[in-house]
């Protein structure tokens, strides 16, 4: 550590009196010693080393070790230096002068020297006093974080303590002693502070005062106090500085911070959204904060020293002054609420107070108080709400519920209640799991952990409660987030549609059986609603078209249509859906392959059973099969008129030819067997006489015969023309025409007695002249196959339904066996011989063809011996 | 006696001409029957032409015309006399074996008078020639301009 005091003069102020008197006496010896040991060197300043001595033992024994020396010096040199020697007695008057000049001249030294070392010592004691003083200086800078500093303002030397250099984060002699050197290290914000700080004090030769900033050379700030005064010489120019430095870091952050506290205190205080305030034991304000101020727009002023009676009305204060006893004696915190008199009313506070004690250990009470008169309001309104939609949701037939994030319930409406029979409030809190059973939980579960985790989420599911039995329900998860984004919970609402599922179960059952039916079925069904678009094409469309349902939706299955056709058929399916009518057309549709085919397509329009139209349904059949054959037939009915014509004329010329080979059957057959006829009789007439029995018999059997062949060839002819004939249809009186062929028979019938039993008989459409013949041979017959019977019954009648009247020809006579019913109507066939009955089996054919001309049947019942009973019917007669 | 009076006989086949006539005999109406052999012969007589150009003059009072006769057909007989002002006043008898209802039907439409279908059997044949005889030589009154017949 190094002063500004040399150590050279740091010298021991007290010694023991030996050491003086020895160092006298060595002083003298030595002298002598090396004045006899250098005396030729000496000469002729023989006594100059005993001056030295002198000088050095009075300099440092002080005048009586000077004295002793200076007597000692002065013996030895009489002794051994002036002749005589080794005698004391002084031969000569010189050498006495010499002697006596050494003794007054070393008595001078020696006096000079005491009075220079006493001085000496009066020096060094009040230095060693300095010195002490500096190191306590020293010491107490030290200890105070201070350094000291000495400015010499005429030449410019700085002299720092090693202290101020440690303040200054240099190392001890490091600092180069210039102001220029200071100022380097002063923050560059604060030179011009340190600069003008010096210049007042240097001009005023006052004091120096200043806080600054330096930078340490490890790049760190601290904060320096300088302190120091000028001093100035005879005429007033300052001429040194002196002072001392400390380092005030650690203040100026305590200052900082205690600012940035008071600050925050302020702004907390300035910014707080309740009113806070101090107040003394006596009630007295100490402080109120902006809010309190700006409320009751009473600035703080007006506050400090008053008491809330010298403010407001009485009962108030009196409230908050009880509850600050209440506080101030117990010594606790009390949350209560206050009520403050407002102009609008009375406003609701919540008020915190406690004990506040302050650095002088008064006990002080600090209170705050929020307005919570809105949020009161709206808790009452709140309520009010809560309790209308409580009204609301225990109306609505629906479960309504609020689950937290925890899965329990927090909000149950009435329905909960019906469900499950306990009241919604014993709901309340419990775990969904528990309130609806483990098996129902199970079933829900997904869906509550899906909207837990934020979605929303609606399902349909069948759930076996525990104690609301099985129930498909739908349900809608709507979560609750907080205003971190978080699910707090969610709301249900549950709906039970079982009774909308069993009849969606029906109603999926009959679609299904519907589409099941569509789609095999083996025609091509759409459908369409009330806006003509289609929304429904079975399998087999799709399938025809060879495109997705997708395509044909709407308007696309137009697309299909063959542009020829494209207009025909939205004109029809347009018209007929304006008119709910029915509609049917024919149009070509393209098929999977691109071919376009032919469809029969129809539609009708439907409607509910209210009468509501719904749409139409349609269907189309592929024809195209039938368009062939159509153009087909087209084609062959163009050659086959043709080839009818030919044909026609053909047989217009063929029947030329049967009319003409009928006409020369009629006419060239029948001729002959009129002259064999003719002839034999006329033959009888005349040979009569002259013939035996044998040949008569003979010519009556050829008579005979040939009147057998000509009814014959008259039958058959008959036959042949009621099947070409022309028929002539008009009304017949069936009764008069029976009537008129039975007077005809029973005038051939010999007398023979016929018991006719005719019934009302029917008027029908007909060809007169065919149904006479009709009637004429089943009545012959029936004359003809009774002919041996005792007694002939004939009976006639007829029935009619509302298609046909039939009449019937009952006889009692031979009739026949029904194995041979088949034959009794053919052409040829008999089943008697001409012996028993002649006939020539042409009649019943007869009958039948020209019934079957009439759009009639024929029929008949026998028995053999039994009778029999011929039928023939006719359409009844149409207007 | 009645007075006879001549019939014209058109037929063709010489069997039913004698047959015809042994029916007139037989039922006494002894007229005076001319036949025709075929249609032109019927229409020569009644048109005095050919062979009968020098016949006596008046026409018959009755023609019993057969259909089926050779070159001239009874039908276009029948016509041709109906559409002839002096001759359609005369009447006509078909006498056929045809039962045709076309045959009927057209002899009507053409004007004859009477259709009469032989019948195969001979009596009812005679029967029949008695009865058309009768009728048509007898009872009927005929058109003025016929002559009666004498009794040669």
């Amino acid at each position: 550590m190094i002063t500004p005091i040399g150590e050279s003069w740091m010298l021991q102020v007290k010694r023991s009196w030996q050491q003086r008197y020895g160092v006298a006496v060595s002083a003298a010896v030595l002298a002598l010693l090396l004045t006899m040991l250098l005396r030729s060197l000496l000469k002729p300043t023989t006594f100059a080393l005993f001056y030295a001595a002198v000088t050095v033992s009075s300099w440092y024994g002080g005048m009586r070790p000077g004295l002793l020396t200076t007597v000692l010096s002065t013996l030895a040199i009489n002794l051994f230096l002036i002749e005589p020697i080794h005698n004391l007695s002084i031969a000569d008057a010189s050498n006495l002068i010499r002697l006596g000049v050494f003794g007054l001249v070393t008595l001078l030294i020696g006096s000079t020297n005491a009075s220079l070392r006493t001085a000496k010592q009066r020096i060094e004691t009040s230095l060693l006093k300095l010195q002490t003083s500096e190191e306590r200086l020293r010491l107490s800078l030290e200890a105070g974080h201070m350094g000291f500093w000495d400015w010499n303002l005429l030449t410019g030397e700085v002299v720092w303590s090693a202290n101020l250099e440690a303040i200054h984060g240099l190392k001890p002699g490091t600092f180069r002693g210039t102001f220029a050197a200071f100022e380097e290290i002063v923050h560059p914000d604060d030179r011009q502070l340190v600069g003008q700080a010096i210049a007042r004090a240097v001009e005023a030769g006052s004091n120096y005062h200043c806080e600054f900033r330096i930078f340490w050379s490890d790049g760190s700030i601290r904060w320096i106090l300088a302190k120091g005064q000028a001093f100035c010489n005879e005429t007033g120019k300052a001429v040194r500085m002196i002072g001392v430095g400390m380092e005030i870091t650690e203040r100026k952050q305590t200052e900082a911070a205690l600012r940035e506290s008071q600050q925050l205190f302020e702004s907390f205080m300035n910014h707080s959204p309740v009113t806070a305030f101090i107040k003394d034991e006596s009630g007295c304000y100490v402080y109120v904060n902006r809010l309190l101020e700006r409320t009751f727009q009473r600035a703080l002023a007006d506050w400090v020293g008053k008491t809330d009676f010298d403010l407001f009305p009485a009962p108030a204060a009196q409230q908050w002054r009880d509850n600050d006893i209440a506080v101030l004696t117990s010594g606790q915190t009390l949350e209560s609420l206050e009520t403050v008199p407002y102009e609008d009313g009375e406003h609701y506070y919540k008020s915190f107070k406690f004990p506040l004690p302050d650095a002088s250990g008064r006990c002080l009470l600090a209170g705050m108080a929020l307005d919570i008169t809105d949020q009161k309001r709206l808790e009452d309104e709140l309520r009010q709400r809560e309790d209308e939609l409580s009204l609301i949701t225990n109306a609505v037939p629906v479960l309504i519920s609020y689950v937290d994030a925890q899965q329990c319930y927090r909000f149950n409406n009435r329905a909960y209640e019906e469900w499950f029979g306990h009241p919604a409030s014993d709901v309340y809190g419990k775990h969904v799991q528990e309130v609806l059973g483990e098996a129902a939980y199970e079933a829900i579960r997904p869906y509550v952990e899906a909207v837990l985790s934020g979605q929303r989420v609606a399902y349909e599911a069948e759930v076996p409660y525990n104690n609301a039995g099985n129930r498909y329900i739908h349900a809608t998860y709507i979560p609750q987030f907080g205003n971190q984004g978080q699910v707090e919970g969610f709301v249900a609402l549950v709906n039970d549609i079982s009774n909308l599922k069993q009849a969606e179960a029906v109603l999926r059952e009959s679609e299904e059986r519907f589409r099941h039916l569509a789609d095999t079925a083996p025609v091509l069904i759409w459908m369409s609603g009330t806006d003509k678009l289609r929304h429904y094409f079975n399998k087999p469309w799709l399938d025809f078209t060879g495109r997705t349902l997708e395509q044909e939706l709407g308007k696309g299955w137009a697309q299909g249509v063959h542009p020829d056709d494209l207009q025909y058929c939205l004109d029809t399916y347009t018209h007929a859906f304006d008119a709910r009518q029915e509609f049917k057309m024919e149009y070509r549709l393209r098929r999977f392959d691109g071919k376009y085919c032919w469809v029969f397509g129809t539609g009708v329009p439907r409607f509910t059973s209210e009468g509501r139209f719904l749409g139409y349904i349609g269907s189309c059949i592929d024809i195209s099969d039938r368009k062939q054959v159509e153009a087909e037939i087209r084609q062959l009915t163009e050659t086959l008129e043709q080839r009818i014509v030919e044909r026609t004329a053909q047989l217009e010329e063929a029947n030329k030819e049967l009319e003409s080979f009928s006409y020369s059957v009629s006419h060239d057959l029948r001729a002959p067997l009129r002259h064999i006829s003719g002839f034999v009789d006329l033959l009888q007439k005349r040979a009569a006489a002259n013939l035996d029995e044998t040949s008569l018999r003979y010519l009556k059997i050829i008579s005979q015969t040939t009147k057998h062949a000509g009814k014959l060839i008259d039958n058959l002819l008959t036959f042949s023309r009621m099947g070409r004939t022309e028929m002539r249809y008009m009304t017949v009186n069936m009764e008069q025409l029976i009537q008129e062929v039975q007077h005809d028979i029973e005038q051939d019938s010999n007398g023979r007695v016929i018991h006719w039993q005719i019934g009302k008989l029917s008027a029908v459409q007909g060809d007169p002249f065919m149904l006479r013949l009709v009637v004429r041979n089943l009545l012959e017959n029936a004359v003809k196959y009774t002919a041996n019977c005792p007694r002939t019954e004939i009976a006639i009648g007829s029935t009619s339904n509302n298609r046909e009247i039939v009449f019937f020809v009952r006889d009692n006579g031979v009739g026949f066996d029904m194995r041979y019913v088949s034959k009794l109507f053919g052409v040829f066939q008999r089943l008697h011989s001409d012996e028993q009955f002649e006939g020539t089996g042409i009649g019943l054919a007869n009958v039948r063809r020209i019934i079957h001309r009439h759009g009639g049947r024929t029929w008949a019942e026998g028995k053999i011996d039994g009778g029999a009973t011929f039928y023939f019917s006719l359409p009844e007669i149409k207007e | 006696m009645m007075e006879l009076k001549r019939i014209l006989l058109v037929e063709d086949s010489p069997h039913d001409v004698e047959l015809t006539l042994a029916a007139f005999a037989e039922n006494g109406l002894a007229n005076e029957v001319i036949v025709a052999r075929d249609g032109e012969e019927a229409l020569d007589y009644l048109y005095r032409r050919g062979i009968f150009k020098l016949r006596m003059e008046g026409n018959p009072i009755a023609i019993l015309l057969d259909l089926k006769l050779p070159k001239i057909d009874g039908l276009e007989v029948l016509a041709h006399l109906k559409s002839d002002a002096v001759m359609k006043v005369i009447p006509i008898v078909i006498l056929t074996s045809s039962r045709e209802e076309q045959d009927i039907l057209t002899s009507y439409n053409l004007g004859a008078n009477a259709y009469v279908v032989k019948p195969v059997d001979f009596h009812e044949f005679v029967d029949a020639i008695k009865e058309v005889g009768l009728f048509w030589a007898v009872v009927n009154q005929p058109p003025l301009g016929s002559f009666p017949s004498r009794v040669p």
